[in-house]
């Protein structure tokens, strides 16, 4: 380290460059990496925090609930077939406040149970019970309070909100949970079927379900509308940003070696090992890109306290450590191919002034 | 008293398809502790190939090449590297320094590299030595030409070895501060005991020096 610590305090300004650059990649990578993980708990928070492990879904339904429909009968006789299963209705909708009824909030509507295992969690307020609904923690955003009334735009039925449950979302709405009772009053016509039957599973047996599946909660999620084509762009940047940092690193790292070929040469021949100048080398690297992913760190980390709850964004500091520890290991990786360089320069182009 | 240096029958050539094209030819030396040599001779007739030889850098294609009565002529490039960390000083053209050391960190280097430890002071009085005591905590693009080389000087006197090789100290300096560098490079050779060979052009320091040989078409031969 020593020659690494001196040629980093003389040349701060080209190291700090180089830092910077790090910084502002691995920085993108946390940001997006927040990003993809806030949009994707605000699409499907309602179906991946659920205690649900599957759902019966009508053959044909291609995993999603809007196409599945099954008959209460047909439900009853499936659920026999599980330790836990509860039917589930899930419809998105439009609501409104009566004062403001200009200003209309998209949201899901889950018919379910009261008491039944899928039943929310109340955060404050009551549990689900007939006397209202428990709404997601989102519509607080939206201005709605405990204990105020709203109407279902399409059917005109009144709603009293008696429990908030946490940020329950699907397909990035906020998620209204009402029992099957006052479903029913909204829909009179669809009073005989369920979208899907919601169950727990504790073994990996697969029952014989006529006219129905039974789909895992992931398969859901990757179907929930939009979810897949989100994520999968968003990982799809992280990725390249990493083979991005990965060649523009070695890039960086192979210029700054070049530049340095006859020094190099010089050293060799006063008696420096190979081996001591490729720990010169990564040591330099890693002081570098350590400095930048730490800082970056902290940027992301106090970011994310100040995000605004319109643009979800979640992030761990598992996922931050991860993603830094990556980032060390990407750069000194993109050193190899200067190392390379660097054990092949001969100690004997220090004798008559060569390479001039 | 064993020579500090010897070379016997030193042949070098390269084989340039089915040309050999022969660089050094037959090169015998020796130089004995307290002994400062030069070699001078005209462009092209072998002068740095046979300090490279000499300085554990090139292997010579026939010939034997001693190091304080070892031969190193076949030892492996790793254990060459010690030899050139601990034996041997290089006093390069344009002296070559670090240019993100510091006068006194160019020195300490070396000891590091030697893995000697608590050498600052060794350092310093080497530089004062040198003339240089003002100028231990500058970078190499602050020194003047005439500076550099006395620091390249001290640097390669710093682990204290046997044989001093130097390729063309002068080429980048005046007359008047050519002279002072290798003035001073003798008198280390003469108050410590060293042995050094000098590759030079320069045909007015030959008068500091105690022997002279000249290579010519890669014969080595010793002026009177
Ligand atoms: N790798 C090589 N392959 C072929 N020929 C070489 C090689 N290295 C050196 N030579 C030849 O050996 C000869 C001597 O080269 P050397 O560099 O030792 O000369 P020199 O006396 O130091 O010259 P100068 O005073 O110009 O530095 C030259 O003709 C050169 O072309
Ligand atoms: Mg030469």
């Amino acid at each position: 380290m020593f020659l690494a610590l001196r040629d980093l305090r003389h040349a701060k300004l080209k190291f700090g460059l180089i830092s910077l650059i790090i910084f502002l990649i691995v920085f993108l990578v946390l940001f997006i990496t927040g990003l993809a993980a806030g949009l994707a708990s605000d699409n499907g928070a309602a179906i991946s925090e659920s205690p649900a492990s599957g759902y019966v879904l009508q053959k044909g339904a291609e995993n999603r609930f809007s196409r599945s429909t099954l008959t209460k009968t047909k439900a009853q006789q499936l659920a026999k077939k599980f330790k836990q299963a509860t039917p589930l209705t899930i419809q998105q909708g439009t609501i409104q406040r009566a004062k403001d009824a200009a200003k209309k909030t998209d949201m899901a509507y889950f018919v379910v149970k009261q008491g039944s295992f899928i039943a929310p969690k109340s955060v404050s307020g009551q549990t689900l019970n007939t006397t209202g609904v428990v709404v997601s923690d989102k519509l607080k955003a939206s201005g709605y309070r405990l204990g105020q009334k709203f109407k279902d735009s399409q059917s005109g039925v009144t709603l009293k909100i008696i429990g908030f449950t946490t940020a329950m979302t699907y397909s990035h709405t906020p998620v209204v949970y009402v029992t099957p009772n006052q479903w029913q009053k909204m829909m009179p016509q669809e009073t005989q079927t369920v979208s899907a039957l919601a169950v727990k599973q504790t073994t990996t047996t697969k029952p014989k379900l006529a006219g129905a599946h039974l789909v895992s909660k992931e398969a859901i999620i990757q179907n929930v509308p939009g979810y897949s084509a989100e994520q999968g762009s968003l990982d799809m940047m992280i990725a390249f940003l990493y083979i991005i940092s990965v060649v523009v690193l070695a890039v960086f790292f192979y210029v700054i070696t070049i530049q340095k070929i006859r020094e190099f040469g010089v050293l060799k021949a006063l008696g420096t090992k190979t081996s001591y100048l490729a720990r010169y080398l990564i040591g330099e690297i890693g002081v570098v890109a350590l400095l930048a992913v730490i800082i970056a760190d902290i940027v992301v980390a106090a970011l994310a306290q100040v995000m605004p709850a319109a643009m979800p964004f979640i992030i761990s500091g598992q996922i931050i450590l991860t993603t830094s520890l990556i980032f060390v290991v990407v750069a000194v990786l993109s050193a190899v191919v200067s190392l390379v360089k660097v054990a092949r320069v001969d100690p004997n182009t220090a004798i008559g002034g060569a390479g001039e | 008293m064993t020579e500090t240096l010897k070379l016997t029958n030193v042949v070098k050539y390269y084989q340039d398809g089915d040309a050999r094209i022969e660089v050094l030819r037959e090169v015998s030396l020796a130089v004995k502790p307290g002994e400062f040599a030069a070699v001078v001779g005209p462009s092209g007739a072998g002068k740095s190939t046979f300090l490279s030889i000499a300085g554990a850098l090139l292997r010579p294609s026939e010939g034997q090449v001693y190091l304080a009565g070892q031969e190193i002529t076949q030892l492996s490039q790793k254990q060459w590297t010690k030899i050139r960390l601990e034996q041997i000083g290089f006093i390069f053209q344009n002296s070559e320094l670090i240019p993100y050391l510091t006068v006194m960190d160019q020195l300490c280097y070396m000891s590091v590299l030697a893995r000697r430890k608590g050498q600052e002071k060794r350092a310093q009085e080497l530089l004062t030595h040198l003339g240089l005591a003002k100028r231990l905590q500058q970078y190499p693009a602050a020194l003047s030409g005439g500076e550099r080389q006395r620091v390249a000087i001290a640097r390669a006197l710093m682990n204290d070895p046997q044989l001093i090789l130097a390729d063309e100290p002068t080429a980048s300096l005046d007359s008047k501060r050519g002279r002072e560098v290798v003035t001073m490079l003798r008198d280390e050779v003469h108050a410590n005991q060293k042995a050094a060979v000098m590759v030079t052009h320069d045909e007015r320091v030959l008068d500091l020096v105690d022997t002279v040989y000249q290579i010519e078409d890669g014969v080595l031969k010793k002026k009177d």
